[in-house]
Order: C-alpha cells, then structure tokens, then sequence
C-alpha cells in the first residue's frame, strides 16, 4: 500500500458510518437495502458510502441473484498499521506524487467532466492541460487538420487557440503546408 | 393577503432550517462528516426557498395569487437546474455530486408539497 493509499483509506475510515458499514460486513455479505434497515440510514447514504469505500479499496460487490452484494476487502485489513507506517517513501516518489497531485489539481480546476472551462494564463499549468488534450492523440499517427480541430473541439470551442498552443509548446508537430499533424514524442516535448 | 398563511409557511421554514442545524451539529458530534454535510446542504436548500417566499410576499404584495405563482415558478427553476446538473452527474460517473444533487431535488420536492399544503390549508 502507497502512502497516499493509506492516507485515502484512513480518511475513509474516519466516520462512524463507514465504519458501522464495515462492522456489518465483518459479520456477512450484504446488500444497499439491508445495511440501510439495520443501520437506520437511507439506502442513497449506504450507496454513497459503500462508493467511498470501494474506491479506497476496502469493499468490492458482486452480483447475486436480484442483488449486489458487498463485502470485505480482507487482503486490504490484513496489511499491520505498523507496516504501512514503516514502508519507505523514497525521495523521487515523494517528488513524481508531488508532481502528479499538482497536475491532478490543476486538471481538476480547469476540466468539468472533460470539458475545458478556460485556457490557463500560467504557462506550466497550460502546458498540463495541452498534455491532457494530447493524450486523445495516438503516437504514429498522422492527423488532417480537420481530424485535429475535431478532436479538440470535444475539449475547447476555441480549437485554433489549443492547435496552435500544441504547436508552440511542441506537444504536436506539422508539416510546413499545414495539412499533416503528429504526436510528437515525450523527449522532444520536454527539451521544450 | 392572509397574514395566517404566510405566518405557517415562515413558521415552516424556520422549524425545518433548525431542524437541520441541529441534524448538522449532531452528525458532526458523532463523526459522521459527511451526514453533516448532507443536512447541511438541506439546511441550504429551505434557506433559499424561505428567501424566494419572502421576496415573492415583498414584490407581489397583497396579491395572494401572485405570490404563490411566484413562488412556485422560481423554485421550479432552480429545481430544473439541480435535475440537468444531476444528468450530467450520473452521465460522467460522479456519484459524489449525484448524490447532492439528489439531495437538493428531493428537499425541493418535500418544500413544494408541504408549501401546497400549507397555502391550501383553512387559516381562516
């Protein structure tokens, strides 16, 4: 378990609900309905919750019969606190998780459910939201103007701006008519 | 306009924006964060709908009819804006403000039918 993993699944831990949800799962398999009725919340709480702990790993569901079941994640409760406690975080990893968080927060702030809110003014976080967009690109690949505008335009109205932006900060490559767009690799982008 | 009938329904909203401050207070008491923060937003919701009540009684003056139309037309609109936020929501997977969103509707719809009640009530 990572750090951040561990740090996510205390979070998720730290409230009463949750935790009479896991207890009750200690005990057997069950369903929304069932953890709604004996725990005395709303099946739409238990729901929500459930989602919370899945996605910190500690409850998975399977489908039986007319129902998902939700259960332990055992492997996840095995691991010792003083273990996870112990496990080295080395010096690059704490810097690629710092890395990674800041282009997490900004793609958080600028992207509303894939969709471009606004063009950054600072450039390092322009060229993060431009990588984002880039990733929609396949390396090898030749693209028509009009494929790349496509694209784009599923992102940012203002496809010419992002084009263009790609171009400058040589995310993508084109031909000198104008008509043949590329991917261009991670190294070229990074002696930027 | 009858004094009566918008006293109940300012009543109503105070008793349930208290309501909701304790459910606010206690759920935060028991480690139960995100509880509170559901009645919180609850508490938000009647907030807002007590404060259109009031704006409709002060624009629409002794005009009981317009008052209630007034009411009821700009709580529709909010509400029609939280039910497109909850399509997108449950479009893009985010089961987090799905989950709000739900909230907010099922407080408006709670709100509408217990203002009908009161406004149709005998206050005579």
């Amino acid at each position: 378990m990572t750090e951040s993993e561990a740090i996510y699944l205390f979070k998720c831990l730290a409230d009463k609900s949750r935790l009479q949800i896991l207890k009750s799962l200690a005990i057997e398999d069950m369903y929304v309905e069932l953890l709604a009725q004996r725990l005395n919340l709303t099946p739409s709480t238990i729901s929500f919750h459930l989602k919370k702990l899945g996605e910190a790993g500690a409850v998975h569901s399977y489908k039986n019969q007319y129902y998902t079941m939700y259960a332990l994640c055992k492997g996840v409760f095995d691991a010792r606190i003083i273990d996870i406690i112990r496990e080295k975080s080395d010096e690059s990893t704490i810097q690629n998780q710092r890395e990674a968080e800041y282009r997490k927060r900004v793609i958080d702030s600028f992207f509303t459910y894939s969709k471009l809110k606004a063009i950054p003014a600072q450039r390092k976080k322009k060229r993060i939201i431009l990588e984002e967009i880039a990733k929609s690109f396949v390396f090898g690949r030749t693209y028509t103007e009009r494929e790349v505008n496509i694209i784009i335009a599923d992102f940012y109205d203002d496809f010419c701006t992002i084009r263009r932006d790609m171009i400058a900060e040589k995310i993508m490559g084109r031909n000198q008519d104008c008509d043949a767009y590329w991917l261009l690799p991670s190294k070229e982008r990074s002696e930027n | 306009m009858n004094e009566y009938r918008i006293n109940a329904i300012t009543v109503y909203f105070a008793e349930q924006i208290s309501q909701c401050k304790e459910q606010v207070q206690a759920f935060a008491a028991e480690d139960r964060r995100d509880e509170s923060v559901f009645a919180r937003i609850q508490m938000n919701v009647y907030d807002i709908f007590h404060t259109i009540f009031s704006t409709a009684i002060k624009l629409q003056q002794n005009n009981n009819a317009a008052v209630k139309e007034f009411f009821l037309h700009k709580t529709k609109q909010i509400t029609e804006s939280w039910q497109s936020s909850l399509l997108s929501a449950e479009k893009h997977g985010d089961f987090k403000k799905a989950h709000i969103e739900h909230i907010k509707i099922d407080c408006s719809a709670q709100i509408i039918k217990s203002f009908q009640e009161l406004w149709e009530a005998d206050h005579d």
